[in-house]
């Protein structure tokens, strides 16, 4: 038999004076996602004009030439953007019965006033509330070109007041 | 054992691709004002009279039925607009008597002039208004008619004799 087998196994290791260790494995994962831009809130004052400049009778719906009010809004620090989802308010901030437009949120404001946003006043498409439009941006900087204008509903004649609205542009990046 | 147990804990989380977002407000303030009507001048033709029709007396006054003549100042396109001030020309159209329009006409029918009434009584019954006299009115839809008569009147000093008879006077029209 051999004594080894035998014996129970006594084996010390008389290590030095070793200083204790451990090893940490440090991993470092990373990517760079698509970011964002930066974008600036956007306060314009559109111009006053007469009731006169709508249509006189209460049945009548139209908008006001002269209110045509230009603005935009421009996203910066845009790198790694390849495009971007507007969505303009929520059905909310639809008008009572102009849905398409934006409602009058001026306090003793007309009813009958909405503000329609279309992309140029003249003829350009309708971003009506909660409408949702994509665009695929190129360069670091975007655009986004926009115009307010008075619009008249039916219900009543216009009144004298304020004709104000506000909403929220929620910016989705791809 | 329990193979759970024994396994370092690789738990990977897949995250979704969770889309970047920001917002913007967009704040868009405007006015609408009263603003104002759209008013017409107004010409009218009024009857011819014998001047046999007037007092007959150089200090005699007074008006002409046969000469009632009506009109309006008919203001459009009012929405908005909550009234009026009517301002009915200037003390300059007056004759000498202060409540009658001068005639203005050349070499015109001497000792007459034109008295104007306002309201729906007209002529007969309206309220006689003097050259630069301001009338108020509040307007509840987006017409309005100011409602008027002219007539033909002696004023005192001498006789009429024939001659033309015309005046004219410019309405100054403040809205409010």
């Amino acid at each position: 038999m051999n004594l080894l087998q035998s014996l129970p196994v006594l084996i010390m290791f008389a290590c030095g004076p070793a200083h204790a260790q451990s090893a940490v494995r440090v991993d470092l994962n990373g990517s760079i996602a698509a970011g964002t831009c930066t974008v600036a809130a956007v306060t314009k004052t559109m111009p006053t004009v007469g009731a006169d400049a709508f249509p006189q009778t209460a049945a009548g719906k139209g908008a006001a030439v002269a209110s045509y009010t230009d603005f935009s809004i421009n996203l910066t620090a845009c790198s790694g953007v390849t495009g971007a989802t507007f969505v303009f308010g929520t059905d909310a901030d639809r008008h009572g019965t102009e849905r398409d437009s934006f409602r009058n949120k001026g306090a003793g404001g007309s009813p009958y006033i909405a503000i329609w946003l279309r992309g140029t006043c003249s003829g350009g498409p309708t971003y009506q509330p909660a409408q949702s439009v994509t665009r695929t941006f190129s360069t670091a900087t975007y655009t986004f070109p926009l115009c307010a204008q008075y619009y008249k509903a039916a219900g009543g004649l216009v009144t004298p007041g304020p004709a104000s609205t506000n909403f929220i542009v929620t910016i989705t990046y791809q | 054992m329990n193979l759970l147990q024994s396994l370092p804990v690789l738990i990977m989380f897949a995250c979704a691709p969770a889309h970047a977002q920001s917002s913007a407000r967009v704040e868009l303030n405007g006015h609408v004002n009263a603003g104002t009507c759209t008013v017409a001048a107004v010409t009218k033709a009024i009857a011819h009279v014998g001047a046999n029709a007037f007092p007959q007396t150089a200090a005699g006054t007074g008006g002409i039925t046969a000469s009632y003549t009506n009109f309006e100042l008919s203001l459009t396109g009012c929405s908005g607009v909550t009234g009026a001030s009517f301002q009915m020309g200037a003390a300059a159209d007056a004759s000498t008597q202060a409540n009658v329009f001068k005639n203005k006409a050349t070499n015109g029918a001497p000792f007459t002039g034109y008295w104007i009434k306002e309201g729906t009584g007209r002529c007969a019954t309206g309220t006689t208004v003097a050259p630069g006299d301001a009338i108020s009115k509040n307007f509840t839809a987006a017409t309005y008619q100011l409602y008027l008569c002219a007539q033909y009147v002696k004023i005192a000093g001498g006789l009429v004799t024939m001659g033309p008879l015309s005046t004219n006077f410019t309405v100054t029209i403040t809205y409010r």
